[in-house]
């Protein structure tokens, strides 16, 4: 025996080595983003200077939406609780595990996974890559696969699944749920309020809509702005010693480093406007500009606690940013608040930005505004003849430019209509 | 023979494929994974002790809080109120502080005052409300017992929620100053704060600790951020208080870092005009 081992040990060991490939290759093939893994940005790691907001911070989730046993819609709106956060912390310790295409270019379907019955969904403002998903929630899911996400449906009969979905093209992908726990997932409570809505989907578009009348309430915050020369300085200085110049031009000063970018300050308005020619060689692929923006945000020093990315547009090359207060967009007409982020394909970058933003709220002496149901919004709309023009609704905070103490700002719920590709407050329409 | 080597062969190839796989597979995710912030902080910390600061244990966790709305409570508010049922003492307001002289002295241990004290604060006819309140070693000495009112589960740490008990020679309680911070309200859903690692080592950064000396410990308590012009209102935010002790002349500072912005925190808070938010 041992003999017969002895002689043919090369033979034993070749078998063994090649058995062992076998397992590995298994491996590799049933679970194939393990393997692909490590190849993350390495971007994100170098502008984590002194922020203590990921970029999975900024690319997260704003509303919740549970939806009953009985199919009832219902928004988990709370003022004290963070819901959002409470739910990405559950789901950091998931382990998910295989990905796959449910069905696509079917709104029907699509319609049903969106009220899926007795589920709880997280909802983004629009649609996050993959690797966005990842970040936030410390998976890694297949983002070859994953094209893009606009909601997380959690089922919540125990199914072991989750789903994600993409309005583009109604795509559904399932991911199997190896291990969560679904008992910690947020439930109305005391502090926990819930306001009626219904997903629906109009002219091709996927729309939460308000089917009552329900009050939000006002708030206050102190405006916090930013230093021209710091956001200057943030934006032109490189590490070669190029020097900033600037001059004044009516209400206007223009910096320039003598390369290819100028920042334009507006002083009426406290708005920036950035142009840097990159050149057509270092244009950032669309793929990669959510991490390339959010370095950028980063960059700029604008404090990031409440910023959320709101919408892509311009061919994915537009990005928006919004502060956000309990889930819903603060929204002004000069951007205060918020920065807009263009690179073309030719090789621009271009950055709207605003010195002005809200960090600290101040007390307000609990007076509430009482929402109309958008079906209410939409007929008052329909009535006028403007409404050909409009294009989207949402609900958001407005935050009025003409404010005569700008130290503090007194922000108002209402609904904001997409007219002509600006977000309007629909009541300057019914004028 | 021939055969022979052609195994050989095919036993290193699909050994050094093993290998690269498995190594891949196994090793490499966890390295990318573990490489970026935490090991930056270790770096800054290694720099703090050549500099011969030393420290107490600094935990890594981010914590969390609120941005909370209060009043002074005085005669007119709830404190005065609730002081109607206090029973054995005279007591007297004076600009929104209850101060009281008991009529019998209350013996305390030096070392652990809290004990007996817990009881008389426990009791709503010798302490108005002081369910809201809890001993503050850290804020106590020889003379003074403070006990700090309690927000969303924090101290407060501000002259504005505080029970101060006057300890005599004798080791005898006789009297006490009390404040209350009323109609507290939760202005903006729970946000992360900066760990008390990073607040250490932020302070570190911009050179607010000195070297050779001693980080005592590292709080997170809720200290006033800003006055507003409407009903005496305050913010309160959650703030990281951290003792320093310069080893040269033993001098001991308080250093404060707001928790949820990582900036320093002025001795006076600022103040807002808030009146024309009531239009």
């Amino acid at each position: 025996m041992i003999k017969k081992l002895r002689s043919n040990w090369l033979t034993i060991a070749l078998t063994l080595v090649v058995l062992f490939s076998l397992i590995l290759s298994g491996i590799i093939w049933t679970d194939p983003f393990q393997y692909e893994r490590p190849r993350r940005e390495t971007s994100s790691a170098q502008s984590q200077q002194f922020t203590t907001q990921s970029m999975g911070d900024v690319y997260l989730p704003t509303t919740i939406v549970r939806t009953g046993k009985d199919g009832q819609q219902n928004l988990l709106y709370s003022q004290r609780a963070n819901l959002v956060n409470d739910v990405k912390k559950n789901l950091r310790d998931w382990k998910l595990g295989r990905t796959s295409e449910v069905k696509t270019n079917n709104s029907d379907v699509y319609l049903s996974y969106l009220r899926n019955h007795h589920s709880l969904m997280l909802n983004y403002p629009d649609s996050v890559s993959g690797e966005d998903f990842n970040e936030t929630f410390g998976q890694s899911i297949d983002t070859n696969r994953v094209k893009g996400i606009n909601h997380i449906v959690i089922p919540l009969d125990g199914e072991h699944e989750i789903y994600l979905l993409r309005d583009y093209h109604y795509s559904v992908y399932r991911i199997q749920v190896s291990r969560g726990d679904f008992t910690k997932l947020p439930k109305s409570g005391r502090h926990v309020q819930l306001i009626p809505v219904d997903y629906k989907i109009i002219k091709g578009h996927t729309m939460m809509m308000y089917p009552d009348s329900f009050k939000l309430p006002k708030l206050a915050y102190q405006v916090s702005n930013q230093r021209i020369n710091n956001l200057s300085t943030n934006l032109l200085s490189t590490n070669q010693h190029t020097s900033v110049t600037s001059h004044d031009d009516g209400d206007k000063t223009i910096y320039t480093d003598g390369t290819n970018r100028h920042l334009v300050y507006d002083h009426t308005t406290g708005t920036v406007d950035y142009e840097n020619d990159i050149g057509h060689s270092n244009v950032v692929t669309t793929s990669q500009l959510y991490a390339h923006f959010y370095n950028t945000l980063v960059k700029t020093g604008m404090p990031l606690d409440n910023i959320r990315f709101d919408q892509a547009k311009d061919h994915q090359r537009t990005f928006i940013y919004r502060t956000y207060v309990e889930g819903f967009p603060i929204i002004n007409a000069d951007g205060y608040g918020g920065a807009k982020l263009q690179a073309t394909q030719s090789g621009i970058e271009r950055y709207w930005l605003s010195l002005y933003t809200v960090q600290v709220p101040l007390p307000l002496s609990g007076e509430t505004v009482k929402l109309p149901s958008t079906t209410t919004v939409i007929n008052e709309l329909h009535a006028n003849s403007r409404f050909k023009d409009i294009t989207d609704l949402r609900v958001g905070y407005l935050w009025k430019d003409d404010q005569q103490d700008d130290k503090v700002v007194k922000i108002v719920p209402t609904y904001f209509v997409k007219y002509h590709h600006h977000w309007v407050d629909y009541t300057e329409l019914l004028k | 023979m021939n055969f022979k080597r052609i195994q050989w062969i095919f036993l290193f190839a699909f050994l050094i494929f093993d290998l690269v796989v498995a190594g891949n597979l196994f090793l490499q995710n966890r390295f990318t994974i573990s490489s970026s912030a935490p090991n930056r902080q270790g770096v800054i910390l290694k720099e703090m002790r050549s500099d011969a600061i030393t420290s107490v244990e600094l935990s890594n966790h981010a914590q969390s809080g609120y941005y909370i709305a209060g009043t002074r409570s005085g005669e007119n508010g709830e404190l005065g109120q609730q002081a109607s049922k206090l029973r054995d003492q005279n007591y007297h307001f004076s600009s929104d502080e209850l101060a009281s002289d008991l009529e019998t002295g209350v013996k305390v241990d030096l070392k652990h005052p809290e004990k007996r004290l817990n009881r008389l604060v426990a009791d709503n006819r010798s302490i108005a409300l002081g369910s809201h309140y809890r001993y503050a070693p850290q804020l106590s000495d020889r003379h003074t017992v403070v006990y700090t009112q309690q927000l969303a589960g924090r101290a407060l740490n501000s002259p504005d929620g505080q029970i101060r008990f006057r300890v005599n020679n004798n080791n005898e309680v006789l009297g006490y100053t009390q404040t209350y911070l009323e109609d507290t309200r939760i202005l903006r859903p729970e946000a992360t704060t900066i760990s008390q690692q990073h607040a250490v080592t932020w302070l570190y950064k911009h050179n607010l600790i000195p070297n050779n000396s001693q980080v005592r410990w590292a709080k997170l308590a809720y200290t006033k951020l800003l006055t507003t012009s409407s009903h005496n209102q305050a913010v309160y935010v959650p703030t990281w208080i951290i003792e320093v002790r310069t080893k040269n002349d033993d001098t001991v500072q308080q250093l404060r870092v707001n928790a949820f912005n990582s900036t320093i925190m002025r001795s006076t808070p600022g103040s807002v005009n808030t009146s024309s938010l009531g239009k």
